[in-house]
């Protein structure tokens, strides 16, 4: 019977100095992030925003009268991989290096339409977010991603 | 050969693996590379819920939230354990990690993803090492949770002075 209330014991402070340590992260980590210059939000902006889809079959068609520019949002080695036709590869994190060069690139009347692997990281949103705080509102979302066009059939460019 | 040999070796084995000093110096080195493994997730937490992204497996809506605590579990816990403060609790929530950071590893290697390891900063590639190093950090934090018997350990200090003080009143 003293063995477990022993156990009990060092069972409830086992659990006790987790709580503890977590609560103690939780309060450091969001406190300093509160104080930083550009502190971090706590939910990506980029996941409440509404964005204009295209479907593959229509992208396709766009694209062969010339009024598309896909923007691949994936890393350079998925790019690398296969792409869309045509397609430039522009991550995320090399945005505000490349937005202005691309400008001169873009369709009169046309569209850029934005895509990503079309399952886990949603970086097509976090692109399209950038572009919208760029005042550039010229954008779509491939619907279903890269994953969507490929099971569609449409031609890609494989490494 | 002599048959007596391997067991008696086995059991040296055994008994090391049991031996707490062997818990104690495992606290420092295990403290020392969480705490070395928060640093740089710390100064930089965008580029760390970068990593966190790319890995595909949380929810992106705690993706941030996870970004800015992990970093912190890993410097508290990793500082608890070398001091010896609450050794058992830190290495519970080290070994929990651990065991996330694995199915994650485990997962991304499975799918084929080329992405950013984001464990000690940036530049280290996803694979077989990773997964190797953080088994062995795995074992090393379950033999402290089992075996440490608090040596030069903060929480020694605690219960001795718990276990003087009731009788130092009484007396």
């Amino acid at each position: 019977m003293q063995a477990v209330k022993l156990e009990k014991k060092e069972l409830r402070n086992l659990l006790l100095g987790c709580f503890f340590i977590v609560l103690l992260s939780l309060v450091v980590g969001l406190g300093l992030n509160f104080l930083r210059a550009s502190p971090l939000p706590l939910c990506p902006p980029f996941l409440f925003a509404s964005y204009e889809k295209i479907d593959p079959a229509q992208a396709q068609k766009l694209a062969r009268e010339g009024r598309i520019l896909f923007l691949d949002s994936r890393n350079h080695l998925q790019y690398k991989k296969a792409h869309l036709p045509a397609a430039l590869n522009l991550p995320v994190k090399d945005f505000s290096a490349l937005h202005p060069a691309l400008t001169p690139l873009l369709p009169e009347n046309g569209w850029i339409v934005i895509y990503g692997e079309g399952w886990g990281r949603p970086t097509e949103r976090e692109l399209a977010y950038l572009f919208r705080q760029a005042k550039d509102n010229r954008i779509k979302i491939l619907d279903r991603g890269f994953r969507g066009w490929t099971e569609e059939g449409y031609p890609v460019v494989r490494r | 050969m002599d048959r007596g040999a391997l067991p008696s070796l086995t059991r040296r084995i055994c008994l090391l693996l049991q031996s707490p000093y062997l818990s104690a110096t495992l606290r420092v080195i295990l403290g020392a590379l969480f705490v070395a493994a928060s640093w740089d997730k710390i100064l930089h937490p965008a580029r760390f819920a970068e990593d966190v992204a790319n890995y595909a497996i949380l929810p992106p809506l705690f993706v941030n939230l996870w970004a800015l605590i992990l970093p912190w579990l890993e410097m508290i816990a990793g500082l608890f354990l070398i001091a010896g403060f609450l050794s058992r609790s830190s290495s519970l929530i080290l070994s929990a990690l651990l065991v996330s950071f694995i199915v994650a590893i485990f997962i991304n290697i499975a799918r084929g993803a080329e992405i950013d390891c984001g464990c000690f900063g940036t530049g280290e590639e996803l694979g077989g090492i990773t997964l190797l190093r953080d088994l062995v950090m795995l074992a090393m934090a379950v033999q402290i949770f089992f075996f440490d018997r608090g040596f030069f350990a903060v929480d020694s200090l605690l219960r001795e002075r718990g276990s003087r003080g009731p009788s130092a009143s009484g007396s």
